[in-house]
Parts: structure tokens; C-alpha cells; sequence
């Protein structure tokens, strides 16, 4: 299983558009926002599976973007940039309100399953295997939060959005060593917790 | 752990799927964000102790996560530290040296009161460069005065005008 970047978009690529924003033109900007939006809403909901406050860190970590992007040269990508910046607002986020976390994840999912932008499209296909999905999404989300923050960061990075060892070194601002090492702490981990899961698989 | 295990593990996660808010949550975000920054330009600008605050804020953003960073943010907070510390002290004006520069009208004349060092309290008119007083037996205080149009707007018994 390879891990690849985000897909190409069409239209101006994001050097481009971060030139086009550093030379005074706020539209550029809203063309990036709106293509990496969904992928950094991804990211910061598997670190907090918590709708409301991912909502208050994408924009934190737009208004940030913004405000430091003229700092921003174009040796690394945009979306590592981005998600680096989402990844620092998130963790200290999760370490300013360390007492949240024992809310349970029961509660929020529940909320997010009544909001109708959140429905599945396929649901009410097969209820028995809608069922057996919602049970797995329940047990995965659990293992993940049962890691800690920066276990549960490289394995957002790496197997749920697909980047390489690299890019989350950069993301994460420690060595590719580290994120190894991390990533198979982590996966030890998770192989504990979802052991009859897997077998199931 | 085992390849195929590592594999199952992966495709297992692959599986995990995350609420897709739809393109109109992320239009609702842009028009927020569009908002929050017209907010932001009508806000004063940030002063001194809210400089210092931004980069407090970032250096404990960036111990954790990465330290040559951390470093920076350290050299630039020393260095505003100085700064401040000199502009408190009137380090750079060659003695203690306290400027009333309240908003006065435009055009009105202005007296600034510096305090210095012996005691000896020097009035200058804005408008009218030629004309200094200079009196050698005022007691100065830190407290800020001016006066407008050789009236002094805001009396005060040690400056006994």
C-alpha cells in the first residue's frame, strides 16, 4: 500500500496561488482554502473527533495561514505547510483541554449522525452491514483516541490521508526516526486493540 | 508485528471514514473566515504587550514541536524585551526623559515636560520652536501635561504655572 500526496488539482497550482497571495490578491487565497479545506478538516477531526472544535481550529489554521503567509517559501509543499500548521493549533489545543477528553465519543458521533450534512449517502442500503460499519468506525475511533496525541498524528498523517515518512517529518517537525518509530509504537498499539477486528478482516 | 498483519492493520484504518461535511459547510467556513479577518482589520493594531503576547504564544507553540524555532521566537522575545525595556526607561534619550504627547488639536501649541535628571524641568512649544522655558525650581513628576494656546489645559499644582 503506497502512500501519495494530494491528488493535482485542476486549475493554478498552489505555487501559484501563494505567490498570487503574497502579491496582495486575498482571492488566491480563497482558492487554496477551498482545496485543501476538506483534507485539513480530515486531519484535525481524526486528532479530536470532535466536530464544533475542528470547526474552531480550521479556521484558526486558515486565519494563521493567512496571517504567516508571507513567511511561507516555496521549498515544501503547501499542503504540508497547512497541515503542519493544523497539526500545531490541534495538539495544543488537545493539551490546553486535557480534561475534555474523557467526554465520550458515544456522544459526539450521535450529535454528527443527526446533522443531515453528515448523513451517509448509503445509508439505509443494508442495515445489517451499516451496522457492522458504524460498530467499526465506533472501535477504530476508540482505538485512536486511546492513543496519545502525537501516536494518534502520525497515524492520521500516514494511514488515513496518505503521506509519506517525509512529509509528516516536516509536518511534525521531528526526524523521519522519530515518525518511524512512533508510527510502529503505534501500530503495535492498534494491533492489540483491534485484534478481533483484523482477524475478522 | 507480522507483514500481512501490518497490512491487515492498514486496510482495517483505510476503512475509518470521517463525517463529510458537504461543500456548503466549507462555503459557510469561507464566508466565517471572511468575516473574522474584516473583524481583524478593524481591530486596533496590536501594541507592545500584545506584540510580546504573540510571540510568547508561538514559542510555547514551538518548544514542543520544534526547537531551532523555539530558538528564534527565544532570541526575538530577549531582543523585544530590550527594546522595551529601553523605551520604558528612555534608555536612548540620554536621560529620564518623560514626554507628555496627549491629542491636542491640531495646530494648538503644545507644551511638552521633560524631566530630567537634575530636577530641572524644561518646557518646549511645539509650534514655536523659539520659544523654551526653562524653569529651575520646578518640581516634575511623571505625570503627563499640556497646554493649549499658553494656557495650561490641565492644571497641576506641582508645575505651578
Amino acid at each position: 500500500m503506497e502512500n501519495s500526496p494530494p491528488p493535482r488539482e485542476e486549475g493554478p497550482s498552489d505555487e501559484d496561488l501563494v505567490r498570487q497571495t503574497q502579491e496582495g490578491d486575498p482571492a488566491a487565497f480563497d482558492v487554496l482554502m477551498q482545496r485543501h479545506m476538506p483534507r485539513v478538516y480530515g486531519v484535525v477531526y481524526n486528532m479530536t473527533h470532535n466536530h464544533a472544535d475542528t470547526n474552531d481550529l480550521l479556521m484558526e489554521t486558515f486565519a494563521k495561514a493567512f496571517r504567516s503567509i508571507q513567511g511561507f517559501k516555496s521549498d515544501s509543499a503547501f499542503y504540508t505547510w497547512i497541515y503542519r500548521i493544523a497539526m500545531n493549533q490541534t495538539l495544543n489545543h488537545l493539551r490546553r483541554n486535557k480534561h475534555r477528553a474523557q467526554v465520550s465519543l458515544d456522544d459526539d458521533e450521535s450529535d454528527l449522525n443527526d446533522l443531515p450534512e453528515f448523513m451517509d449517502a448509503s445509508m439505509g442500503v443494508d442495515i445489517e452491514k451499516q451496522a457492522e460499519l458504524q460498530e467499526l468506525q465506533k472501535k477504530l475511533n476508540e482505538s485512536l483516541m486511546r492513543l496519545s496525541d502525537e501516536h494518534r498524528a502520525v497515524v492520521t498523517l500516514f494511514d488515513i490521508e496518505g503521506l509519506s515518512h517525509a512529509e509528516i517529518a516536516k509536518t511534525m517537525g521531528c526526524s523521519e526516526g522519530t515518525v518511524r518509530s512512533r508510527l510502529f509504537y503505534a501500530h503495535k498499539q492498534l494491533q492489540k486493540m483491534l485484534k478481533t477486528y483484523i482477524k475478522e478482516a | 508485528m507480522a507483514n500481512h498483519e501490518f497490512q491487515e492493520l492498514r486496510k482495517l484504518l483505510a476503512q475509518k471514514r470521517n463525517p463529510n461535511p458537504g461543500s456548503e459547510y466549507f462555503s459557510g467556513v469561507l464566508v466565517e473566515f471572511h468575516r473574522r479577518q474584516r473583524m481583524e482589520l478593524l481591530q486596533p493594531k496590536l501594541t507592545w504587550a500584545g506584540r510580546c503576547n504573540v510571540l510568547w504564544e508561538n514559542f510555547v507553540e514551538s518548544l514542543t514541536l520544534e526547537p531551532a524555532r523555539a530558538l528564534r521566537y527565544a532570541c526575538a522575545m530577549a531582543f523585544s524585551a530590550g527594546l522595551l525595556s529601553l523605551s520604558l526607561n528612555g534608555g536612548w534619550m540620554g536621560g529620564n526623559t518623560s514626554v507628555a504627547s496627549l491629542a491636542a488639536p491640531s495646530g494648538a501649541p503644545v507644551v511638552y515636560a521633560f524631566e530630567q535628571p537634575a530636577d530641572r524641568g524644561l518646557l518646549v512649544s511645539a509650534s514655536q520652536a523659539d520659544e523654551v522655558i526653562v524653569g529651575d525650581s520646578l518640581a516634575f513628576d511623571s505625570k503627563s501635561r499640556y497646554a493649549m494656546s499658553e494656557s495650561p489645559a490641565m492644571y497641576d499644582s506641582a508645575l505651578a504655572f
